[in-house]
C-alpha cells in the first residue's frame, strides 16, 4: 500500500464528486483544445492561402532595394537574362530547394473593350506552377488544386482573372480583354488576351483586379528578358530560415546585392488574422482556464473539508503534513491526467464529425471559404495538458495545506 | 507501589480555549506523573477536562501554560517534524469513534500506522494480519470499517496504536460508542496488552463498572485533579 494506493482509493471514495472535477478537466481541455485546433485550422488555411493559392512560395529573392523603390525605377531592379540564371542555379543548388521560380509583376488598365478599370498581375511560369501546388505547408504536402494557366505555347495569351475583376468588367471566361501598362522604360503598351479562367483570389484585396498571366508573354509585354523576382519553395517547412539565409550567403559570396522576405512577411492577411486569432484564443484561454481553476478549487476544498477529521486523525498518527499534502496532491495529479486523457478521444471524435459534417465558413480578410477543422500541434495539446494537470494539482495543494497548517486538534473537533 | 520509571510528567499546566470572546479554563494548574506501564484511567463527569488532558499527554495540543516532559523532554521545544515522528513512534491513540480510514481494510488501517513510522515495507502487511489474528480479527482482515461492528472496529483501532509498538497508548472514551458487554471486552483486552506487552495505557471514562476495574486514577472535576 502506498500512497498512490491511498490517492486512487481515495477518488473512488466520492465517485460523483471525482466525476465532476474529471469532467471539468475533461471538458475545459475539450474546449481550449478545440479552440486551438480551429485557430491552427485556420492558421494553416491562411498558409496554404498565401504561400500556394497567392503564389508567395516559401520566399523570394530580389534586387535589394526592391520592395522599396522597385516601383518607382523597375528597370533598376530587374534582373538580366544571364543574372537571373546564375541565380536560379545557385538557388537550385541549395539541396533543401524544391524550386526557384522567376516572377514579373505588373499593374496598370484592363479595357474589356467598353469600359476599363485597373488590374495588378502576376506573371508565373505555368509548368513551375505546378510544382508550386505540391509546397510543404506545415510539414503536410498536398496536391492542391490551385488556379493556373495553360503551359503549352498556343497558349501563352490566356490569362486568369479574378472573381470580382470579372464581375465589374461583366467578363467571362474565354472573352478577350487588353492589358495596358508600361514597359520597363515607362514606355505604353499593350496587350491582347483571353479569359481562360474566372477563380476567386481568397483575399478581398486582391480578388478586384489580379490578372495571372504567362511569365514570358508578361516579359514581351515589359519589353524584358529577365525577372524581377524569384520565389522558391523548400522540402522543409521548419528550415525555410535556414535555406533562406544559406542562399543569401552564397549570393553574397557570388557578388550579388539581394534581399528576401519569407511568405509571412509577404503575406498581406496572415499576419493581421494570426494576431488577431492569438489575441482571442489568449483572452479565451485565461476566461476558461480560470473557471475551470475556480471550480476545481471549489471540489478540491469541499474534498478535503469532507475529511478534515481523517486528516487530523493522520496528523496524530505522526503523518507529515507534506505527506498529507503530497497525497491530497497525488488525487488531484490523477484526476488532471485522467480528466485531460478523457478529453483527447473527445477531440478526435469533433474533428472527425466536423469533417463529416464538411462546413466552411469565409475567415476574416479572406475571400474564399475555408473547410471548418481540427488540426492538433503537439506543442499546443502538450501545454494545454500540462496546464490542467497543473492546475488540478495546485487547487488540491492549496486545500489540503489550509487543513495541515491549522492544529491537529482542531481537524479531529471538526463533526463530519 | 509502580516503582518504574515516571514516563509523563506535567508541572502546573493550564489549557484555555476561547469561544468567540468567552474564556474557558479547560485544565486548571494540574500537577501529575504518569510512570512507565501504567494503566490509568482519566475519569470525571462531561466537561471536566478529561479530553483535553488526553490531547495533550498525547501531543496533539499544546498547553497554554506549564510545561509537559514525556521521558524529561520538553516536547514542546522539538521541531514539527520531530514532534510527528515522536507521535508515531512513541504514542498510540485509540479515539472514541475510531476514526478509521473507510477506504482502507482493517489490515490496511493497522498497516497505514507501520507505514507511517517505517515508510513503505512488505512486512507492514504480514506483522498488521498476525496482530489482528491475535485480536480475534482474523476473519475480518479485508473487511472495511463499514463492514465491522464498533467492536470490530475499536479492536481494529488498538491494534493500528498498538503496531508500533509505542510506549504509551492513550484512548479516549474508548467504550463509549459500544455496548457494556463489548465495552467490558475491549477494557480487558487493552488491560492484557497492557500486562502482557507492558504498554502503558491511559484512558478516560465515565462508565462506573469499568472505573471499578481499574486501580490507578486520576478524577477530573471543571479542569482540576481531585485529591
Amino acid at each position: 500500500m502506498n500512497n498512490i494506493v491511498f490517492a486512487v482509493r481515495n477518488i473512488f471514495r466520492n465517485r460523483k464528486r471525482s466525476v465532476v472535477t474529471i469532467f471539468t478537466i475533461c471538458l475545459g481541455f475539450t474546449a481550449l483544445g478545440v479552440i486551438g485546433g480551429m485557430l491552427n485550422n485556420i492558421f494553416s488555411r491562411l498558409k496554404e492561402q498565401a504561400i500556394v493559392n497567392e503564389k508567395v512560395g516559401h520566399f523570394t529573392i530580389s534586387k535589394e532595394g526592391y520592395d522599396e523603390n522597385g516601383k518607382i525605377s523597375p528597370q533598376e531592379y530587374l534582373w538580366t537574362k544571364s543574372e537571373l540564371e546564375k541565380i536560379k542555379s545557385i538557388v537550385k543548388s541549395n539541396q533543401n530547394v524544391v524550386l526557384a521560380t522567376p516572377r514579373l509583376s505588373l499593374f496598370g488598365m484592363v479595357s474589356n473593350g467598353n469600359s476599363s478599370t485597373i488590374f495588378i498581375s502576376e506573371a508565373i511560369e505555368p509548368n513551375d506552377d505546378k510544382i508550386l501546388s505540391k509546397t510543404n505547408i506545415d510539414g503536410r504536402v498536398k496536391d492542391k488544386s490551385i488556379v493556373s494557366i495553360p503551359a503549352t505555347e498556343d497558349k501563352k495569351d490566356v490569362v486568369a482573372i479574378s472573381e470580382e475583376l470579372s464581375k465589374n468588367l461583366k467578363i467571362k471566361q474565354g472573352d478577350n480583354l487588353t492589358l495596358l501598362t508600361s514597359t520597363k522604360d515607362g514606355i505604353a503598351n499593350a496587350l491582347d488576351v483571353v479569359i481562360g479562367e474566372v477563380y476567386n483570389t481568397g483575399n478581398p484585396g486582391t480578388n478586384d483586379k489580379f490578372v495571372l498571366m504567362n511569365f514570358s508573354k508578361a516579359q514581351e509585354l515589359y519589353d524584358t528578358d529577365g525577372a524581377q523576382r524569384l520565389v522558391v519553395t523548400v522540402k522543409d517547412f521548419s528550415k525555410i530560415e535556414e535555406t533562406q539565409e544559406q542562399i543569401l550567403n552564397q549570393l553574397k559570396q557570388k557578388g550579388f546585392k539581394v534581399e528576401s522576405k519569407t511568405w509571412d512577411k509577404i503575406s498581406l492577411s496572415y499576419g493581421k488574422v494570426k494576431t488577431m486569432f492569438g489575441v482571442i484564443f489568449r483572452v479565451l484561454s485565461i476566461i476558461i482556464s480560470f473557471i475551470v481553476l475556480l471550480t476545481l478549487l471549489n471540489t478540491m476544498q469541499m474534498n478535503v473539508n469532507e475529511r478534515t477529521k481523517e486528516i487530523g486523525t493522520l496528523g496524530a498518527m505522526g503523518m507529515l503534513k507534506k505527506t498529507i499534502v503530497k497525497i491530497f496532491c497525488l488525487e488531484g495529479l490523477i484526476m488532471g491526467v485522467f480528466g485531460c486523457l478523457l478529453a483527447l478521444p473527445i477531440l478526435l471524435f469533433i474533428k472527425l464529425l466536423l469533417q463529416w459534417l464538411n462546413i466552411t465558413f469565409i475567415p476574416p480578410v479572406a475571400s474564399s471559404e475555408v473547410l471548418i477543422d481540427l488540426i492538433f500541434k503537439a506543442p499546443t495539446i502538450i501545454s494545454v495538458f500540462v496546464m490542467f494537470v497543473v492546475a488540478s494539482v495546485v487547487s488540491s495543494f492549496f486545500a489540503a495545506r489550509r487543513i495541515t497548517n491549522q492544529p491537529i486538534i482542531n481537524s479531529l473537533n471538526q463533526s463530519n | 507501589m509502580n516503582n518504574n520509571k515516571i514516563l509523563i510528567e506535567f508541572q502546573k499546566v493550564n489549557k484555555t480555549y476561547f469561544l468567540g470572546t468567552q474564556k474557558i479554563d479547560a485544565l486548571k494548574d494540574i500537577n501529575l506523573s504518569i510512570k512507565d506501564k501504567d494503566f490509568t484511567a482519566i475519569i470525571g463527569p462531561s466537561g471536566s477536562g478529561k479530553s483535553s488532558l488526553l490531547n495533550l499527554i498525547s501531543f496533539i495540543d499544546t498547553p497554554s501554560e506549564g510545561k509537559i516532559l514525556y521521558d524529561n523532554v520538553n516536547v514542546e521545544n522539538l521541531k514539527e517534524i520531530d514532534v510527528a515522528k515522536f507521535r508515531s513512534n512513541k504514542v498510540g491513540i485509540i479515539f472514541q469513534n475510531f476514526n478509521l480510514i473507510p477506504v482502507f481494510s482493517a489490515t490496511e488501517n493497522v498497516a497505514l500506522a507501520l507505514q507511517i513510522q517505517n515508510g513503505n515495507n512488505k512486512e507492514n502487511m504480514e506483522r498488521s494480519k498476525e496482530l489482528l489474528n491475535e485480536l480475534g480479527l482474523g476473519n475480518h482482515l479485508n473487511h472495511k470499517p463499514s463492514y465491522l461492528s464498533g467492536g470490530q472496529k475499536q479492536r481494529v483501532a488498538i491494534a493500528r496504536a498498538l503496531i508500533t509498538n509505542p510506549e504509551i497508548i492513550i484512548a479516549d472514551e474508548p467504550t463509549s460508542a459500544l455496548d457494556s458487554k463489548t465495552g467490558m471486552e475491549i477494557i480487558s483486552l487493552m488491560k492484557k496488552i497492557n500486562e502482557t506487552k507492558k504498554t502503558t495505557f491511559i484512558f478516560s471514562t465515565h462508565d462506573p463498572r469499568i472505573i471499578n476495574e481499574v486501580e490507578k486514577k486520576i478524577e477530573l472535576i471543571d479542569g482540576q485533579i481531585k485529591n
